[in-house]
């Protein structure tokens, strides 16, 4: 098992650089400072993530990690990719979908996981079109 | 089709498309004025913009374009009446006016495009969204891992050319009949941060009663009630304030306002202060 965070963190620079979450338009932002509404805070916890490859793509070790709830799956990704060393790869969640990279891992974990773990399938083809 | 779907299913919004630093000298912001579909991506229209403006910013032709509003890179994957609910106010005309861009992508921040055909990055990401939407209503993505070749290409082309017949007849084999609804797929969106949240939403309320779920319990168990209190809830364009004295039903609110990947898309916005 491997911790994301200290993995990547020594190159991956600013969290938002890899979590393509657009920010939000300035005046919308202004409007929540002036109303001093409070986002709901990140969840605490962080979730455990089985990596399974598809077809001829390659395993990676570990092939288990855990990374925090708020991250997007677009920091999982990046992470395969610089495991697999490639430029792009596909990721799965059930063996269908591709999640989109801006959604939180831990809302896929709550709604997608099986015992306990979000199992992301990864391929470096389309492997379910 | 009930007259609510129906007015959902026709609903226009005017988008003022107004190229950054225009080279034409004095003669002013080059600008496009559009009609988009509540219910349609702005990549649809993409095309089109680019050959409009294809004669002020040449690079346009193989580079691909994109659109900021305020500061903010319109995110093109999401549906056009959720941008304009998120991120459009104060809002003081109905007609949005965005800025294009013809170079410096913003990567990091949007989904990015490897060639100008916009379309079928669109196609990928919007059947993405519905297996996705179909595993949360089913159980399982099988209704629409069964549906043969034609039958998938018929509903792509169906959202792209807005043709509701065939929409509805196809779309209604890959959602179940509402008794059998396990799951309802919802994505919540606080305006003026990048939080989008999603969370497993059943038809029944978790109280043990067996009532109703509403969009109000829905709502309270993502966000603090501090921040509800001083927000609006918006579900394409319509704002429901008052969600203690009529909630309805969050199986009803999705079948009728659920956008074309069959998600409904909730935008949280703080009320304006007077």
């Amino acid at each position: 098992m491997s911790d994301l965070e200290s993995e990547s963190a020594s190159d991956s620079g600013p969290e938002s650089e890899n979590d393509v979450r657009a920010p939000p338009p300035l005046a919308a932002s202004v409007l929540l400072e002036k109303t001093s509404i409070v986002p709901p805070p990140p969840p605490p916890e962080k979730v455990s993530i089985r990596l399974v490859s598809i077809g001829s793509t390659p395993s990676v070790s570990p092939n288990v990690i855990r990374i925090s709830g708020d991250r997007s799956m677009a920091a999982v990704g990046q992470f395969l990719r610089k495991r697999l060393r490639s430029k792009s790869v596909h990721l799965y969640i059930q063996n269908t979908f591709e999640p989109g990279p801006d959604e939180s891992v831990q809302d896929l974990f709550n709604l997608f996981k099986t015992k306990n773990e979000l199992i992301v399938s990864y391929c470096l083809q389309v492997a379910f079109g | 089709m009930s007259s609510i779907q129906q007015k959902l299913w026709d609903g226009y919004i005017h988008i003022r498309v107004v190229l950054d630093s225009p080279k034409n000298g004095d003669e002013g912001p080059i600008e496009l004025v559009l009609s988009v579909r509540r219910l349609s991506y702005f990549p649809l229209y993409f095309e089109e913009i680019a050959q409009f403006f294809a004669r002020y910013c040449p690079e346009i032709i193989d580079s691909p374009l994109w659109l900021e509003y305020d500061g903010a890179p319109v995110q093109w994957h999401l549906p056009v009446g959720l941008l304009y609910d998120l991120l459009y106010f104060p809002r003081t005309v109905p007609c949005w006016t965005v800025k294009l861009h013809c170079s410096e992508y913003p990567r990091q921040f949007i989904l990015p495009f490897q060639s100008v055909d916009y379309k079928a990055h669109l196609k990928l990401v919007v059947m993405n969204s519905l297996k996705q939407s179909c595993f949360v209503l089913n159980g399982s993505s099988r209704l629409i891992m069964n549906l043969n070749r034609e039958k998938s290409d018929q509903l792509w082309g169906a959202i792209v050319q807005h043709n509701w017949v065939v929409h509805k007849d196809i779309n209604q084999e890959i959602i179940p009949i509402t008794s059998k609804i396990q799951r309802i797929p919802i994505k919540m969106y606080l305006s003026g941060t990048s939080t989008m949240i999603q969370s497993p939403v059943y038809p029944e309320s978790s109280d043990g009663g067996g009532g109703a779920n509403t969009l109000q319990d829905v709502v309270e168990a993502s966000f603090p009630q501090s921040l509800i209190d001083k927000s609006s809830i918006i579900i394409q364009g319509i704002s429901l304030d008052d969600l203690s004295t009529a909630s309805p039903s969050i199986v009803e609110l999705w079948s009728l306002f659920k956008h074309l990947d069959n998600f409904l898309h909730v935008t949280i916005r703080p009320k304006e202060q007077e």
